[in-house]
């Protein structure tokens, strides 16, 4: 029973974090949709909760986004997500301890940071053994700037909002 | 905590996503992602339709008043410019001219295609892409096929093909390139490329070649998989450097990537 009730739990969550996903970029207006909603979500989950199974739930959301949202190599997505967020726990965890404002935006600035090297570094490797994906090294700064000031804005009122809320902050 | 569990940790993560990744390519897991896939498209089509772009406002399922008066307004303003725009229709003859040639060849052409509507698009800002929901996609549909939106204009190609799920990259896209020919005397070609905001570049024109503004952009046939005469744009100006090869021209695309909603995948032609 107990288990059937955390599966429920799991995909109550899963099905909360798409529906942000997708109401962030498609219903929002640029530059609102630019913002980096799994490094959002996980932030404000570590902050919060402070869990390791965000790790896993970021697996079934990136399981299932590669399903919805095809890129057009497979993995383009999980793989830098889930790593990116098993970096942003382990900082989290163990390198800044506490939970404040600062270091939340600092853990979400490394999860995006780490989402996007891991991505260009992927489909490098890829390229490297498929023909018929070409690695494209323009990587538009402009628009990874919106999205990361967009993200660590959104980060930030959020943080103080929950954290004041918590009396955490 | 130490330096060992964390690389162990890393491994471990990296091992099991590829491990997916080879489960998903080999098509050992298509048994749970045609069904996921078949349930959640239903969510995201509907949130997707409830922001699709007509020019440049939003078509929204509920006005308040306000709305409906100022968008009412807007109507009469639009009106009154389409009575003069009438009047300079007679100048535009050439153009209609180019056009019409356009319209014979489709008429002339027999295509086997796909129809579908677009059900989303990809959610990363750096990529522009839509995505439509083709039963059986991944049998019929075959990457590199050129897309037209209901009046035979391109507007991308496809670039990925899962389950049921089609990838459409739009001409827009920072990725795109595609043979470009302009229908004036010369039929000068080039390579249209995306990456530019709303407008297209069309790149590598001879320099001795004459380019105005005005002239219609149509694919060339020369990529694979895309017939020779799909319109893609008009020129809205051009860059020409003397000590340059090459001349490029600004393009206006005839479809806005944001009103996209019935898109056809041209996959064969019965007449080649």
């Amino acid at each position: 029973m107990k288990s059937l009730l955390r599966f429920v739990y799991m995909g109550g969550m899963l099905l909360l974090f798409f529906v942000i996903q997708f109401s962030v970029s498609y219903l929002m207006p640029f530059p609102v949709s630019t913002v980096h909603v799994p490094t959002l979500i996980v932030t404000l989950y570590l902050l919060l909760k402070e869990r390791r199974r965000i790790v896993w739930y970021m697996f079934g959301f990136f399981f299932l986004l590669e399903l919805l949202v095809p890129s057009v190599i497979y993995g383009y997505m999980i793989i830098p997500g889930v790593l990116s967020t098993f970096f942003a726990y382990w900082c989290h965890k163990f390198f800044f301890t506490n939970r404040s404002l600062y270091t939340g935006v600092l853990v979400a600035g490394i999860m995006l940071l780490s989402y996007r090297s891991i991505e260009i570094i992927y489909s490098f490797v890829v390229s490297a053994f498929m023909p018929t994906v070409v690695f494209s090294i323009s990587f538009p700064l402009a628009l990874f700037g919106i999205e990361f000031f967009m993200t660590l804005g959104v980060v930030s009122i959020l943080l103080f909002l929950l954290l004041r809320e918590k009396k955490l902050f | 905590m130490g330096r060992p569990r964390f690389v162990r940790s890393v491994v471990l993560l990296l091992g099991i996503l590829l491990l997916v990744v080879g489960l998903h390519i080999s098509g050992a897991l298509t048994f749970i992602e045609m069904p996921l896939t078949k349930v959640f498209y239903r969510g995201t089509e509907v949130l997707y339709t409830l922001n699709v772009w007509d020019g440049e406002s939003y078509v929204t399922k509920r006005m308040s008043l306000d709305e409906l008066r100022s968008s009412f307004l807007q109507l009469q303003a639009t009106y009154r410019n389409a009575v003069v725009d009438h009047a300079t229709l007679l100048e535009l003859q050439d153009e209609n001219t180019n056009l019409k040639k356009q319209i014979k060849f489709f008429s002339e052409k027999q295509w086997i295609y796909y129809t579908g509507h677009v059900t989303g698009k990809q959610i990363d800002p750096f990529e522009s892409t839509v995505l439509l929901y083709i039963e059986q996609a991944y049998i019929h549909i075959p990457v590199g096929s050129p897309v037209i939106t209901q009046d035979g204009i391109f507007v991308g190609t496809v670039v990925a093909v899962e389950g049921n799920v089609v990838n459409i990259r739009l001409l827009d896209d920072g990725n795109t390139k595609v043979g470009a020919a302009l229908l004036n005397q010369e039929k000068t070609v080039g390579i249209a490329e995306g990456g530019f905001g709303k407008s297209i570049r069309m790149n590598f024109i001879p320099q001795n070649e004459k380019v105005v503004a005005g002239d219609i952009v149509v694919t060339s046939g020369l990529t694979q998989e895309i017939p020779y005469g799909l319109p893609i744009g008009v020129v809205e100006a051009i860059e020409k450097e003397p000590y340059e090869p090459f001349q490029s021209a600004v393009l206006s695309p005839l479809a806005s990537s944001n009103s996209l909603q019935i898109l056809s995948i041209i996959v064969a032609n019965i007449n080649a």
